[in-house]
């Protein structure tokens, strides 16, 4: 009844998988010949880029522009794995991320003959890029709390340590730039800096906080009102309330922290051109306008593109309001993110 | 001899293997087998750094009180989680033994298999749902009836931890319990009774030493994957929590240190080996224990 496997009968099975790899293949090198994969958000925070990723799309037949929504800490980890071979063409990075890739190679200097729009884009973001990628939207690290449990909302940062708060404080982790930026902004305002991030790790410890594995889940631990208050992402803050979650964004004295995205070419990439051509749209005002809409309320980084009406809880609009954010000296904190990971868990684990 | 070698690959059932073999050494043993020599090598910027060979790694990490920390962690949530599922699993394999309709113990059995239909993942973000903060499933029920005014904290604790290890790998359990029991030798539980022995006592005495190999394989399946689980911490245990598994993957992925990831995947990897071959042994010693009784 049952009968072995022969060796003609081996073969062919052999022949025929090996002929029908041979057949699928060029089908799907030719896939990936015309398609650009671009490091993204994810969730709603997405849309922008797809918004613009269909533009292209429309603009080149056949062209398929594939986002792929993952922390940027994870991408360097596989570029650096893929050892020069890099699965994606065009990426965002925080400037502490943006600072390894550059350090590391794994970004192209700009190549400024090829942005029609880089122009327009203010010249102070410009200067964040150090001359790698372009300055794609800026993000603001402030406080956000939940209606339900916060009676008082806060003003400063400051405030985290109001008693009122106690144990409903939430932290991300130092993994993230949110972490870091916390770190950062704590250092300065209680007496420390940069370089002297002691006080800072003193300063939470006191909160005895509940801490965010991801600015993703510490928003979403804001959601399920595990965590009162913390501080977040404004674009976070701005995507909870527009879903009706009881959550408030406060932009609190001195100010908020403000972080630019720098999208970048990763050293590599098969479609320069096309990468080039993604670059100018993003610092394109129809982009810009888009990014800067209900419900991302991503900062605006070029000249003559007016901030919503909407958008202003979440965005500085004015002059004053401008000079009030706070920024990091991203290059002294950079070279030590390992061990401040590290400090994280010595500190906190439990 | 080469001809020889051909025809029993051929003939005698490893052919038709070798493609999965192929697939298991090259996606499975050499990653492995690399990063493992990470961990006595030195690598800069995703490049091995040419005579760095060294057991240093080795010696700083475990001369470092954070992993040993972490490593007891992750072995207490092991054996907690291990011991949950025998408890929890055992009474469940037992009934579907006594079960005598085949409808019923088919009920039974979908029962337990269901949960591994699903990703382990949508089961974690379950318990998210219902243990999650104020508006969780537990805390409205338990504010809504008044019993008290502010959520308790379950999440990002070793309960949850527990409760998700617990669920998740629940069937792990009970699939080997019920081999064991529902195919052991009733006519020695007969005797046992036969002879005035209660029914409790021919529980003690009989049923569950013979369940032991049962015992066994759950609980070294359920303390491994529970040992090494990545998922269920890095969901339910919040940013505080530390497990070997979490910290192999903060090591590699986000402070891009391969060696010190490197070493501990190994550390993780060894230990565990060790602690599934002694649930063997005592396992194995026990059933020659059971064996050797008169």
């Amino acid at each position: 009844m049952t009968k072995g496997l022969s060796r003609r009968g081996f073969t062919r099975t052999a022949l025929a998988a090996g002929a029908a790899a041979g057949v699928f293949r060029p089908n799907i090198i030719r896939a990936q010949d015309r398609e650009l994969v671009v490091v993204s958000y994810g969730g709603a925070l997405q849309e922008p880029h797809r918004w613009l990723g269909d533009r292209m799309e429309a603009k080149h037949p056949g062209l398929r522009v594939r986002l792929v929504p993952s922390e940027s800490q994870e991408i360097v980890a596989q570029i650096k794995a893929a050892q020069g071979y890099s699965p994606y063409d065009a990426m965002p990075n925080g400037e502490p991320p943006h600072l390894i890739a550059m350090r590391d190679g794994y970004i192209q200097p700009r190549q400024d003959d090829t942005l029609t729009n880089l122009g327009s884009v203010y010249e102070a973001f410009l200067e964040k890029t150090q001359g790698y990628g372009v300055p794609a939207t800026y993000s603001l690290i402030g406080l956000a709390y939940n209606e339900d449990l916060i009676e008082t909302p806060p003003t400063s940062w400051a405030d985290l340590w109001n008693g009122e708060y106690a144990g409903l404080v939430g932290i991300c982790r130092t993994s993230s730039n949110l972490g870091l930026g916390t770190l950062a902004v704590t250092a300065k305002i209680f007496g420390g800096s940069e370089d002297d991030l002691e006080p800072a790790w003193q300063k939470l410890q006191e909160l005895d906080p509940i801490a965010g594995r991801s600015p993703r889940i510490l928003a979403q631990m804001m959601e399920r009102g595990e965590v009162g208050i913390a501080p977040v992402w404004n674009n976070d803050a701005a995507v909870a309330a527009e879903k009706g979650i009881p959550i408030r964004f406060v932009k609190p004295d001195p100010g908020p922290v403000a972080i630019v995205s720098v999208m970048s070419e990763i050293t590599g990439t098969r479609h320069p051109e096309l990468v080039h051509e993604w670059m100018d749209g993003i610092i394109s005002q129809e982009y810009q306008a888009f990014a800067a809409a209900a419900p991302y309320y991503f900062g605006v980084t070029v000249e003559g593109v007016e901030v919503p009406e909407a958008a202003r809880p979440y965005t500085p609009a004015t002059p004053a309001e401008v000079a009030t954010l706070q920024t990091v000296d991203w290059s002294k904190i950079v070279p030590v993110r390992g061990e401040l990971v590290e400090r994280f868990d010595r500190t906190f684990a439990i | 001899m080469s001809a020889g070698v051909a025809g029993v690959v051929l003939t005698r059932g490893i052919g038709p293997a070798l493609p999965a073999i192929v697939y298991l050494v090259v996606f499975l043993v050499l990653p492995l087998g690399f990063l493992f020599s990470f961990a006595f090598l030195s690598v800069e910027r995703g490049e091995v750094q040419a005579g760095s060979f060294s057991f240093l790694h080795f010696r700083e990490t475990l001369s470092d009180p954070l992993f040993w920390r972490v490593a007891w962690r992750s072995f207490w949530v092991g054996v907690v989680a291990t011991l949950l599922c025998l408890l929890l699993g055992y009474p469940v394999a037992y009934l579907y033994s006594e079960l005598r309709s085949p409808l019923a113990r088919q009920l039974l059995l979908v029962a337990v298999v269901a949960p591994l239909l699903t990703s382990a993942i949508v089961r974690t973000y379950a318990w998210l749902v219902i243990l999650g903060g104020r508006y969780g499933l537990i805390n409205s029920m338990l504010i809504d009836l008044g019993l008290i005014t502010r959520p308790l904290r379950i999440l990002n604790t070793d309960y949850a931890v527990i409760i998700g290890m617990t669920q998740v790998h629940l069937p792990f359990m009970i699939l080997p319990l019920i081999a064991a029991l529902a195919g052991r030798d009733r006519s020695l539980e007969d005797a046992s009774l036969a002879l005035g022995a209660s029914r409790v006592r021919t529980f003690w005495r009989v049923t569950l030493p013979l369940s032991i190999p049962g015992i066994a394989a759950g609980s070294a399946i359920v303390f491994a994957l529970s040992y090494t689980n990545f998922i269920v911490p890095q969901l339910l245990g919040g940013g505080n929590y530390a497990t070997l598994a979490l910290q192999v993957y903060e090591y590699i992925i986000v402070i891009l240190d391969w060696t010190e990831g490197a070493v501990r995947a190994t550390l993780l990897l060894v230990s565990c080996f060790f602690f599934v071959f002694l649930i063997t042994w005592a396992g194995n010693r026990a059933m020659r224990w059971t064996e050797a009784r008169p």
